[in-house]
């Protein structure tokens, strides 16, 4: 068996809540106005000379002061991006930062945190002691177990089963059993080398694969969790707990290694248990107090002592730490199942309707879905992003609107029942085929959300692949480039489809009716043809056939008799779809292809009470 | 005063090279300008129409045909052009954008004109996106000729407002994107619809008879104008490039099996 454990020592402190202004990189501002600004840029280094104190790494309102003049210039906070951060774990649904009194303890604190002396389990009050500038957040459990999620559903593509498993801070750690899956990952030819004189066999080639191969699985593994915006350590073993436990050491960085990845050989488990210090054991606190007071520092040396004293001295956690002392880790994985519809959410710390800010949201979370759908290797079809709005600020805006419109009322009518903190709004983008690139998903949102009008600001965004199918791999020639047409015409379509709305891009196919009006049908560019009944030939291409219309009319144009000039006679149609007639009564049409006022036409004749209407142009 | 003279002189020069005619060329230069001339040019594979046009074919960049009420046998020629565009290969595809709500392609003279609906983008977006989407179509270099169907000039007096439908603006976008990617725009417009002249190659105005369509060359990148003819409709290409026509039967006119109905066509005074 061979198992990766990616350890994410900051998730707590890296899934917060998105402040919306943190979307844009202002460039040029007013200096005379108060600001919001929209992007830490430390580099920048000017001064500030208000910063709203209640975050840490953002600013809401500043005022520019000094070295800029009266002109435009770039804004830039230096001193908010410093501050130590710390988390606390919010203990019921409707806590918020309002919340945070001095008694609750901190779930995680950053490095900086760390370095002036505050560790979690802390209270706030204990911490600000310590250091006044902590910016304290909120964090859900349910915002870590979607993360978790998030990562063990991307590492899908490394292997077949993931799980995952929340701890205390710090060791929050996703599994991701690899076993036949490195060899995947080698280049054939360099594994191969060693076999110069005799023909290799095909265990050996593959064993010779799976060791060149897993350096490499675990490199792009770890090239994903980062591109996830996580902080990670990956440890690859031949069991879930020491594979855990390795990448746990890296992690506190009791083994000395600084790289942040490492792969146990296979069969080199016990030496890679024995390096272990005593605290990347999973023991309890008062045990391993114990053990260092007896003086054993290592795995190694605890593994040293017989084994009829270990027993006793390891009281029940010795059924756990024996085998693992010996390097025998047969710990199942309890498989992580995804949810039918992936889906990614973001809650904003306070509301915005900026567009630009919410196209820069709606990229964090394309960049989130498109990692789970490669994991599970398909592409989103049906795309669909629900907007939580504050309800209280439409509702404020609707009663001002009354109030202007009634300007004779002199009171306005305040609303004493309950109001709704949030209401939803959903908008559903089809694609024409899978789609898998982010890019590609940020550019349809876009169009999508720019025809959106905002009637409150967005507090919260989740966005669902309600429909997918399994991407499709297209094979590329090695000489031919691949056409431009395959590449783009997806993307319009999408784009298309998001700004026009659905049944307004497609291609033109023969419908199955005898009716002119059904004959000509707009399906899905990307439909496959539906065949029509055998005795459907299509329209004939015989000079003698018939006239078609080149352009239908969407309604039927009623037009005075006397104006129509026949010259060719088309069809008769008798009783027609007479069930559809609102009379029920069966008709008798006359079809002709006729002049009107100088311009050809397709006129329809109805022999019963003698109408005559224009179907179509002859263009 | 040299330097002034010779400027001058380059102008003119730069002048006579844009109207076609080339100084001093050689044999073999001027073989190479015919065929990159050629290259430019989109044969219609209908020699009656192409009889008609100045460079017997259709020129790179836009070109509007303009018909009474925008139905005059634009929707026609259009068409031979999408067949013509779609013959250079198999993965060729072009684009018709036409107003949502108003006069719709239909099918089944699609199949006629032998162009292949597959590689057809239709779509229908409203007046004032036209120009948007026909650039947006364009900017991905995947089409080889965009149609915009702007249909009937929409009066004053309607409910829409006036001042979105084409103009010289989105015309200029969509002669530059093209450009780009060597793609043609065809504009079918109403030439009861009088705009400031667009920057465009060639403006045709045509007028559909029962069984002819008129056509006049009304503008022209080079000058060459007046010229009019009158193209028969049956000489008209029909069905897919390099396939005779089918010798299948037509679509019965009548919905009922001929076996218990008799067709019987209606004469001129039962109208």
């Amino acid at each position: 068996m061979r198992v990766v454990a990616i350890v994410l020592p900051s998730l707590a402190l890296e899934v917060t809540k998105v402040a919306p202004s943190l979307a844009l990189e202002v460039t040029k501002v007013a200096p005379s106005l108060a600001l919001e600004v929209t992007k830490v840029a430390p580099s920048h280094g000017h001064e500030v000379t208000k910063v709203a104190p209640s975050h840490g790494h953002e600013v809401t309102k500043v005022a520019l002061g000094g070295g800029h003049g009266p002109g435009l210039g770039p804004v830039g906070l230096r001193a908010a991006a410093n501050a130590p951060r710390a988390v606390v774990l919010a203990s019921r649904d409707d806590m918020d930062e309002s919340s945070l009194t001095g008694n609750v303890r901190l779930h995680a604190v950053c490095p900086r945190a760390r370095n002036v002396g505050i560790f979690p389990g802390q209270t706030i009050a204990a911490a600000r002691a310590r250091e006044a500038s902590l910016s304290v957040g909120l964090v859900t459990e349910e915002a870590l177990v979607r993360a978790l999620e998030r990562i063990a559903e991307a590492s899908l593509a490394f292997g077949a089963t993931v799980a995952f498993a929340r701890g205390v801070a710090g060791d929050d750690t996703v599994w991701v059993d690899v076993t036949g899956c490195a060899h995947l990952f080698a280049d054939s030819p360099r594994s191969l080398a060693s076999f110069d004189d005799e023909e290799p066999s095909y265990a050996a080639r593959g064993e010779a694969a799976a060791r060149e191969g897993e350096p490499r699985l675990l490199a792009r593994l770890g090239a994903m969790v980062a591109g996830l915006g996580h902080e990670h350590a990956l440890a690859l073993a031949g069991g879930p707990k020491i594979a855990r436990a390795l990448a746990l050491s890296m992690v506190t960085g009791t083994t000395g290694s600084r790289s942040l990845s490492l792969v146990v050989p296979p069969g080199a488990d016990r030496e890679a248990v024995a390096s272990l210090p005593l605290e990347g054991l999973p023991l309890d606190e008062a045990t391993c107090r114990t053990l260092r007071r007896l003086g054993l520092r290592t795995a190694r040396e605890l593994a040293a002592l017989p084994r009829s004293a270990l027993g006793s001295r390891l009281g029940a956690s010795a059924l756990t730490i024996l085998p693992l002392l010996e390097g025998d880790d047969r710990a199942p994985l309890t498989p992580y199942t995804p949810k039918k519809a992936p889906a990614e959410t973001v809650e904003l710390e306070y509301g915005t309707d900026s567009l630009e800010a919410l196209g820069f949201v709606a990229k964090t979370l394309t960049t989130r879905l498109a990692s789970r759908l490669e994991g599970r290797g398909i592409g989103v079809t049906k795309l669909t992003l629900v907007l939580e709005l504050d309800a209280r600020a439409r509702l404020d805006a609707e009663a001002r609107e009354t109030s202007s419109a009634s300007s004779s009322a002199t009171a306005t009518s305040t609303s004493t029942g309950p109001r709704p903190k949030r209401t939803r709004r959903s908008l559903t983008v089809t694609m024409p085929m899978p789609v898998v690139s982010p890019k590609e998903m940020l550019v349809i949102l876009r169009t999508r959300l720019e025809r959106t009008r905002l009637e409150a600001p967005v507090l919260a965004l989740t966005l669902r692949a309600d429909e997918h199918a399994p991407r499709v791999e297209v094979p590329q020639s090695l000489f031919e480039p691949e056409s431009r047409e395959s590449r783009a015409i997806p993307l319009l379509v999408a784009e298309l489809l998001a700004e026009l709305g659905e049944g307004k891009v497609g291609k033109l196919a023969l419908g199955d009716s005898w009716n002119p009006a059904e004959r000509s049908v707009l399906v899905p560019f990307f439909a496959k043809p539906k065949p029509l009944p055998p005795h459907d030939v299509g329209p004939s291409l015989s000079e003698q056939a018939s006239p078609e219309p080149s352009v239908l009319l969407p309604e039927p144009m009623p037009v005075a008799r006397s104006l129509v000039r026949p010259f060719r006679f088309v069809a008769r149609y008798e009783s027609l779809a007479w069930w559809r007639e609102p009379s029920g009564q069966s008709t008798k049409r006359d079809v002709l292809a006729a002049t009107l006022e100088g311009r050809a036409a397709i006129v329809d004749l109805d022999k019963t009470n003698g109408a005559a209407r224009v179907l179509g142009w002859l263009d | 005063m040299f330097s002034m003279s010779a400027v001058k002189a380059l102008h003119s020069f730069e002048k006579l090279t844009a109207l076609g005619v080339h100084l001093g060329s050689s044999a073999g230069e001027a073989s190479v300008h015919s065929q990159a001339a050629a290259s430019q040019i989109l044969d219609l594979c209908w020699p009656e129409l192409s009889k008609a046009l100045p460079d017997h074919g259709l020129p790179r960049g836009v070109t509007e045909i303009a018909a009474p009420h925008a139905h005059g046998g634009g929707t026609t020629i259009a068409l031979a052009a999408i067949r013509a565009a779609q013959a250079q290969g198999s993965h060729v595809h072009c684009a018709w954008i036409e107003v949502e709500g108003g006069p719709a392609l239909y099918a089944p003279e699609l199949l006629v004109a032998g162009v292949d609906p597959a590689r057809l983008l239709v779509v229908r977006a409203p007046r004032e996106a036209l120009g948007r989407v026909a650039v947006k179509a364009l900017a991905t270099g995947a089409f080889a000729l965009v149609t915009v169907a702007h249909g009937a000039h929409v009066p004053a007096d309607s409910r829409e407002p006036r001042g979105r439908t084409l103009d010289e603006r989105a015309v200029r976008r969509m002669a530059l994107a093209g450009e780009e990617c060597g793609a043609r725009v065809l504009i079918l417009t109403d030439s009861y619809f009088s705009h400031v002249p667009w920057p465009i190659s060639l403006r045709l105005e045509v007028t559909r008879l029962p069984e002819t369509i008129h056509v006049r060359v009304a503008r022209e990148r080079r000058g060459r104008i007046g010229q009019a003819k009158s193209v028969p409709l049956r000489t008209r290409p029909r069905g897919p490039l390099g396939q005779a026509p089918s010798l299948s039967r037509a679509r019965p006119s009548r919905p009922m099996d001929e076996s218990t109905h008799e067709a019987t066509l209606p004469s001129a005074s039962s109208f």
